[in-house]
């Protein structure tokens, strides 16, 4: 029976050079349906505990969501989940564009990435078929270059192609993955992991349609039609649609949000500089991911003080917010240009943000100088020297490998109190959304096994006001009672606990979060129509909130099986000093209301206030005693 | 008057437009003002209200608007 899935995935040892093909069944893919739940699986089952994230012993899972390829708006994503040489942590990455849904159409639901090659290599999948290809012409050329020399090896001008840049090649801890150049799984170094297994690019084509692999093909379909005719009806997706993620900045000014100098204002002065506007007067176009209508990705090129071109994405809100206003600069085709280089590189743009501003920060306090950047001038606002510092960081050469570590593990060598203001949790630099205004994002930040992501759950605004189209949207997940922006009682922390598990089976799925309610225009009761029409399984809201939990509790387990702990569930100290500018001037985090929340978090979790491990009723409940077994089992 | 109506608010502006003008003949209760120029913004989606950069509420009745002034409306901005 079909039910959604390949039932197959894809395995590589890359130290033999050989590739394998396993299947699972049915029951095994209600419980792990794909994306984050079949990636955790996978690096938990297999990867032994205390592997060097940049050793052999990584696993890297790619993994395609549950409706991934299926002709539904924004079922586009895929997972890329490893141990991260970032965090030392479970890391997690999503991407939308073309490869997830090709890798479904030739026949995997994931591949599973072993061991290391002893030189580079790129793989070749085609409709079942895997093989290992000599990467010598490739290694450090520019992505174009390689996107294109695969397509011409495999004769197919549309093979959909992964890869990682210099970055990933250097193995500098926060580079990224790409696919067709313009889509990125940016989060916790998954690039890296890829290129310390020498892997320089995945191509996939498949002749397969997702349809064949749906219970009802018809009603799928249908309810495709239905909601790409809605994306233009409803105001969130008709806002993604008109002017993509640029269009946040003004209004997260506006409201006092919007990271500024570190994280130390949230409003910034120069706003203009940056905002919808100046985006505007760059923006060349907009793309789409697969069979998505939304078409949210914004395109720059002009020729100005840089020249950009529109090989690339963006920059979208994080790379505007995080090189812009968090580095106090405000000249927005400086940002395009820096967000362009850190794409043609392979980093991830939040990361290297974070850490220049940062570095910036550091320099003002005197802790960072000539000493240790040579003649890069990172004060706020000198643009150009970020300019000069992306392709440092890239090479890790002169001050760029002290930035290539990242923001903490900066901060433990500069030492001077610096960790106060390394905007980071685990390790992973804090995404472009101001906590101190919306504390479930606090939350987590805080608590997320991956570390200071924004995707992991709803922005506490849309559950101010019980009428508006937000809050109508979450309400058939049970959440019916408004709550604050900054309150971090017990209804914020249940609201906090549903989209966690929400956001979580949106990652399952392959939904990217531009997609569902409360965000945007699917509702609810659509998602499991969705999922029922194309698996045939008589799915509740309850059991999609189940499979998103599962996934985090993999993830959690993880992360105990590293050493991490409720200590590692904190906020940087500046998060609990006042912000100095913007609307919210004056407001903080109160710690022990913080960690109160944190507590009473965990306990609806079933996990115990005092580690932050899930108990053992917590895992059975969830089906995932056999967790408790050791890994490596391969 | 200027008007922003940021974000996906510009979904309720005319003609599907996020900075527009209109005229006020007088100074008129914000409320007033709203309905007069037929901006069909629901209040519940309004997180923040700015009159020339001046945080307001939308029903404080105390508020007026005159010509000239600029009016932001941001809504309960998510993740992006």
């Amino acid at each position: 029976m079909a039910f959604g899935s390949n039932g197959a995935i894809l395995r590589v040892d890359l130290t033999r050079g050989t590739t394998a093909v396993e299947t699972f069944d049915e029951a095994f893919y209600r419980r792990y349906p794909g994306g984050k739940a079949l990636a955790a699986y996978h690096l938990l089952r297999e990867m032994p505990a205390g592997a060097d994230p940049l050793g052999p012993d990584n696993v890297l899972v790619l993994a395609a969501g549950l409706l991934t390829g299926a002709p539904l708006s924004t079922a586009t994503r895929f997972n890329a989940i490893a141990k991260s040489p970032l965090t030392g942590a479970f890391g997690e990455s999503e991407a939308g564009g073309y490869w997830g849904p090709e890798l479904k159409m030739a026949g995997f639901d994931a591949v599973v990435l072993t061991g290391r090659s002893p030189a580079p290599v790129w793989l070749w999948i085609k409709d079942g078929v895997a093989e290992i290809r000599d990467a010598a012409d490739l290694w450090g050329r520019e992505p174009p270059f390689v996107q294109a020399a695969i397509c011409e090896a495999v004769g197919e001008k549309q093979a959909r192609v992964l890869q990682i840049g210099r970055a990933g090649e250097n193995l500098v801890p926060y580079a990224m993955l790409m696919n067709e150049l313009r889509h990125y799984n940016g989060r916790t170094g998954m690039g890296a992991v890829m290129g310390s297994k020498n892997v320089r690019a995945i191509a996939v084509k498949g002749s397969r349609r997702y349809l064949a692999l749906a219970h009802d093909p018809q009603a799928l379909g249908d309810i495709g039609k239905r909601l790409s005719k809605t994306v233009t009806e409803h105001p969130q997706s008709w806002d993604l649609r008109t002017k993509g993620t640029p269009g946040l900045t003004d209004g997260l000014d506006k409201a006092g949000i919007l990271p500024t100098r570190n994280f130390r204002q949230g409003s910034f002065e120069q706003v203009e500089g940056i905002g919808w506007a100046a985006f505007e007067a760059i923006r060349s176009g907009t793309r789409s991911c697969y069979a998505c209508a939304v078409r949210c990705k914004p395109e720059t090129a002009f020729e100005g003080r840089y020249r950009v071109t529109d090989t690339y994405d963006g920059p979208e809100y994080e790379a505007i917010a995080g090189f812009g206003s968090n580095c106090a600069i405000f000249d927005i085709q400086l940002v395009a240009r820096a967000n362009e280089l850190c794409n043609e590189a392979g980093l991830d743009v939040i990361s290297t943000a974070g850490t220049v501003a940062f570095a910036m920060e550091c320099v003002e306090h005197g802790l960072l100088g000539p000493a240790e950047l040579g003649d890069l001038d990172l004060r706020f606002g000198n643009g150009e020297a970020l300019l000069q510092a992306i392709p440092l960081i890239t090479e890790r050469r002169g001050a760029g490998a002290l930035l290539a570590l990242g923001s903490r593990q900066m901060a433990a060598r500069i030492g001077g109190g610096s960790e106060a203001w390394a905007m980071q949790v685990k390790g992973l630099e804090l995404a472009m959304h101001e906590p101190r205004g919306k504390v479930g994002v606090a939350l987590g930040y805080a608590t997320n096994e991956a570390g200071a992501d924004h995707l992991v759950g709803f922005h506490d605004p849309i559950f101010v006001n019980p009428e508006s189209v937000a809050f109508k949207g979450a309400r058939p997940l049970g959440i019916t009672e408004p709550t604050g922006a900054l309150d971090l009682g017990p209804k914020k922390v249940g609201i906090w606990y549903t989209g966690e598990r929400w956001n979580s089976a949106e990652k399952v799925l392959g939904l990217c979060f531009f997609g569902p309610a409360p965000r945007s225009f699917i509702q609810v009761e659509d998602v499991v129509a969705a999922v029922r029409a194309a698996t045939g399984w008589d799915v509740t809201v309850d059991e999609l909130l189940e499979i998103g939990e599962r996934a985090v509790n993999m993830a959690r387990v993880f992360n105990v099986r590293e050493g991490f702990s409720r200590r590692d569930d904190k906020l940087p100290d500046r998060l609990h000093t006042p912000l100095e500018g913007g609307l919210l001037t004056g407001v903080s985090i109160d710690r022990e209301t913080f960690e109160g929340a944190i507590s009473a978090l965990y306990t609806l979790k079933g996990w115990d206030p005092a580690t932050g491990a899930p108990t053992a009723e917590c895992l059975h409940r969830l089906g995932l005693d056999w967790t408790a077994e050791p890994a490596g089992v391969g | 008057m200027r008007v922003h109506l940021w974000g996906e608010l510009g979904f309720y502006g005319p003609a599907r437009a996020s900075r527009f003008e209109v005229r006020l003949e007088t100074e008129l209760p914000l409320a007033d003002a709203l309905r007069l120029i037929g901006i069909g913004v629901p209040a519940a989606d309004v997180a923040v209200a700015a009159i020339n950069g001046e945080a307001v509420r939308l029903d404080d009745p105390t508020i007026t608007v005159t010509d000239g002034d600029r009016l932001d409306l941001v809504p309960p901005t998510s993740g992006g």
